[in-house]
């Protein structure tokens, strides 16, 4: 094969056994890698039932055509599973150099299967798989675990949990090369259920690459665009994604204090022009990536990272700046910078960190829980994360997410999460579209699933009305099948601000020697739209799980640019639906699925 | 005089992040912008058009989807403009 | 009633192709699709004069009370919606461009901002009647792998998310044309500039 390495490992931990396979063409072909492949294995792999946290469940890395052909940002993979947070299928992808180093050593996909009688790591060369004992590293903090573990940037890359994850919080992250993660719906718990510290990674084959000369073109064309785009070439490296705060906060769509406002009045002082002016020591870059989105940053507070001799860490992302920030009522961007270097030790998602305490500061005012947390303290943001991590006092409590705590202390509804998994940072009231994304996206709310911030408030490709109800499902359709396709890819969603599709395909051909026009890509990523739809189906998810917080169906925004607005989520969700070729309870139609490819399941 | 206030690489080529400036529609405003701030012409405008990407709202509304260039301002109006930004979170 | 914001975009983008003389006056034609919903021009109406009721709404699969009066493109366009990524076409024609098509079977744009944006445009022909369903399954098949596409003699059909992007790959081709063919009247060999350049014709 080309692209594909065409080879799986499949690791079952319980019986010591390792097996290798290789991978089956037609669905390969179908699915191509990353989410849509590790999507496929685990519709098969783990049926209805299965409680995500015992050995039944397992855990699927998989890379796609494109990793470590040294296409651009062709860095990537990711992690599926059964997810311990919301119950539906879960993946999670991160960039850095593990997903490339993963793949060189001969293989698309790992399995990871039942539980080790004692804390293991596996390590995986050319030559093959062991498993190895972890006694040394468990408990851990994950850079610590990277370090010793021989993290060597292009040679030697670790993947690993932190305290969080062996903790089996249900909003623990997995980390790669000490600073990324894949982060939503508790991968790092899944993984601390198996017993499994760490997968260290080492190789040396390249895959092949059928077609080499249209390949170096598409290469040649790629640069070029990245260079000529001003999002690319400009803002990403100047700013990364923090400069979006700005933006969002005053447009009114800023979700400020658990989502009871819209604008957080000291956006100011938390924004990426902040962030650059007062904390930033470099940007970094992803292997194989001449856009360099990443921030390091670094406060008083914080040394001996992983980042050298400048000592910074990396982040924070637009994302967590949020979550600690607007979303607890926090100012302090040193607090947030620290807090998110605490997540990143402890192998835990900041979105759902963040979004849990700013539940709990609401629910502290509103008398329903007895702590000390209160909008604005800033102060306990790095405790109550050590606690959370830990599984100690109130951290026990937190632990496993907003929607937990919610309901424990009676309030259900002061959750802003969607099927369990908590909600970025934009306010479904201020962009319409956004929140029919939230609400129908497959692994709970997420702003990876097709962003519309594109198309509601940057422009990209062209602005819509972000109020607009009408027709906004087409929107939104076509952007989650192109996320679901380059998430199998895979590579950066943030190249396809300067690169389309229709270069993906080509270089995809031009790669693996199957033809792809634009069509059929898209077309991938809607087979995996709909592949998870039915997984969860199947796990008993129905269409009464698509909606959104009731505080943003019924609660007007009261001030700023989106005074007024609650999210129209019905009338959307119905064309939704319809234009999905859904009948009205969201269950895919037969003709559908036919032509999709999926009949047979 | 409305005021203007400017985000991102834009800040570096004004004397101010927030400025008051003269005019009665938004392109006049614009214009006047860049006569007190001559390094922001380059990567506001492209010919007679304002450049892809560079995004200007009044009171929090895209000021494309209104009545575009034309549109007036008042004293209280606040504008905003933004440089060309890249969307989304990237870590998950 | 069709949306107010909707009518907009059609009454601009139909404006400026006949204002660049993309169209001719009752020629060329616009839609988008919304949902499993597409809006499209009314038979026989300007696209350089669209008021709101010219604009019919109809069903992507089925046909309802709107398609009597819809252009007898209509079959073109649901096709097109079904088998491509598209939310919005353009259907123009393209003077130069028409020109250039009746002796080619593809169109490789010579200059910088064509080079780039196109690459290649495919030329199809119409073996059977305009507005067949063979014809439709051609063009739609080619939409699947190429942005924009003419047909021989006839015009070109762009795709893109917004009209206006449709619109930018339409009058992208049309100037590249006219480029070219200025080329023929200078008559001067060409000093390649663009690195890579057989990539384009293997597009
Ligand atoms: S754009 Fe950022 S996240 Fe994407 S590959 Fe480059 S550095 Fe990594």
């Amino acid at each position: 094969m080309h692209g594909w390495a065409g080879k799986v490992l499949d690791i079952d931990l319980s019986k010591g056994a390792i097996k290798n396979y290789p991978l089956d063409e037609e669905t390969a072909r179908l699915f191509l890698g990353g989410r849509g492949l590790g999507a496929r294995l685990l519709w098969d792999a783990v049926g209805p039932g299965v409680a995500p946290l015992s050995p039944e469940n397992v855990l699927i890395f998989a890379t796609g055509p494109l990793t470590a052909t040294g296409y651009q940002t062709s860095n990537r993979f990711s992690v599926s599973t059964k997810s311990p947070l919301t119950g539906t299928v879960l993946d999670a992808n991160s960039g850095g150099y593990w997903g490339m180093q993963f793949k060189k050593t001969g293989y698309d996909a790992l399995i990871v299967r039942g539980r080790a009688p004692a804390p293991v790591y596996i390590e995986i060369k050319d030559a093959g798989a062991k498993i190895l004992a972890a006694r040394h590293v468990w408990g851990q903090r994950v850079r610590a675990t990277t370090q010793t573990l021989g993290q060597n940037n292009n040679k030697r890359n670790v993947l690993c949990i932190g305290p969080a994850g062996e903790n089996q919080s249900r909003i623990a992250a997995i980390m790669n090369d000490g600073e990324r993660s894949l982060a939503r719906g508790g991968p790092g718990a899944v993984m601390g259920s198996k017993n499994l510290k760490a997968i260290v990674v080492e190789g040396t084959a390249r895959p092949q690459v059928l077609d080499q000369e249209q390949f170096k073109f598409m290469l040649y064309e790629a640069r070029k665009l990245l260079r000529q785009s001003p999002l690319t070439s400009q803002a990403l490296p100047e700013f990364g994604t923090a400069v979006v705060l700005n933006i969002v906060n005053h447009i009114g769509a800023l979700p400020t204090r658990n989502f009871q406002q819209s604008q957080f009045e000291r956006a100011e002082a938390i924004s990426g022009e902040t962030l650059a002016e007062k904390y930033l020591v470099k940007n970094a870059a992803c292997w194989a990536c001449p856009i360099g989105c990443t921030r390091v940053s670094k406060t008083d507070k914080i040394e001996g990272a992983l980042s050298g001799a400048e000592g910074g860490v990396e982040g924070p992302e637009f994302e967590t700046t949020w979550a600690f920030g607007a979303q607890c009522g926090v100012d302090d961007l040193a607090a947030i910078i620290e807090a998110n270097a605490i997540c990143n030790d402890l192998g835990l998602d900041t979105i759902s960190a963040g979004s849990t305490l700013g539940c709990a500061m609401e629910l502290t005012e509103k008398g329903l829980l007895d702590s000390d947390l209160r909008f604005g303290r800033a102060d306990l943001l790095a405790p109550t994360l050590e606690a959370l991590g830990a599984r100690r006092g109130l951290g026990a409590e937190l632990a496993d997410g907003s929607l937990r705590l919610a309901k424990k202390y009676g309030a259900p509804e002061l959750s802003m999460s969607v099927k369990g998994l908590e909600m970025p940072a934009y306010d479904p009231r201020g962009l319409q579209g956004q929140g029919l994304l939230y609400a129908t996206s497959n692994r709970g709310a997420c702003h990876m699933r097709g962003n519309m911030l594109g198309l509601e408030v940057l422009g990209l490709p062209k602005l819509i009305d972000r109020f607009q109800v009408y027709g906004k499902s087409s929107y939104v359709i076509l952007h989650q099948n192109a996320s679901a396709a380059i998430d199998s890819l895979v590579v950066c969603k943030f190249t396809n601000l300067g690169v389309a599709e229709e270069y993906f395909a080509r270089t995809l051909s031009a790669v693996t020697g199957v033809k792809y026009a634009t069509g059929d890509l898209i077309r991938v990523g809607e087979r995996v739209w709909n592949l998870e739809r039915l997984y969860n189906l199947r796990e008993g998810f129905t269409n009464a799980d698509d909606t959104l917080p009731p505080r943003l169906l019924k609660e007007p925004v009261s001030d700023g640019p989106s005074k007024g607005w609650v999210n129209q989520l019905e009338p959307m969700l119905k064309e939704y639906y319809r234009a999905r070729g859904w009948d009205e309870r969201g269950v895919p139609r037969r003709a559908k699925l036919e032509e999709l490819e999926l009949g047979a399941l | 005089m409305a005021t203007v206030r400017l985000f991102g690489g834009l800040r570096r080529r004004a004397r101010d992040p927030k400025i008051s400036v003269d005019g009665v529609t938004a392109r006049d405003v614009l214009a006047s912008l860049c006569r007190d701030n001559p390094g922001l012409h380059a990567v506001i405008w492209d010919g007679a058009r304002v450049r892809d990407h560079v995004r200007g709202l009044i009171g929090g509304q895209a000021i494309e989807l209104g009545r575009g260039l034309a549109t007036r301002v008042t004293a209280d109006d606040e504008i905003a403009i933004f440089p060309p930004i890249g969307s989304g979170g990237n870590t998950t | 009633m069709i949306d107010e914001r909707v009518y907009e975009m059609f009454r601009d983008i139909g404006r400026d192709l006949f204002e660049a003389d993309m169209v001719s006056s009752h020629g060329g034609n616009l839609s988008v699709r919304f949902g499993d919903r597409v809006i499209i021009k009314r038979r026989g109406a300007m696209l350089g004069r669209l008021a709101p009721h010219d604009l019919i709404e109809t069903g992507l699969e089925k046909n309802d009370s709107g398609v009597a009066l819809a252009s007898s493109e209509l079959l073109i366009h649901r096709t097109i919606y079904k088998t491509t990524p598209a939310l919005a076409i353009v259907h123009c024609h393209p003077r130069t461009a028409i020109a250039f098509s009746l002796s080619r079977d593809e169109i490789i744009p010579i200059d910088n901002e064509a080079s780039y944006l196109l690459k290649k445009v495919p030329v199809i022909w119409e073996e059977f009647a305009s507005g067949s369903p063979e014809m439709a399954n051609n063009l739609a098949k080619t939409l699947a792998e190429y942005k924009i596409v003419m047909l021989r003699g006839h015009g070109s059909f762009a795709i893109g998310q917004t009209l206006d992007e449709a619109f930018h790959w339409s009058s992208t081709l049309e100037e590249s044309c006219e480029i070219a063919l200025k080329t023929k009247l200078i008559n001067e060999p060409f000093i390649e500039y663009r690195g890579m350049s057989e990539g384009y014709k293997k597009w």
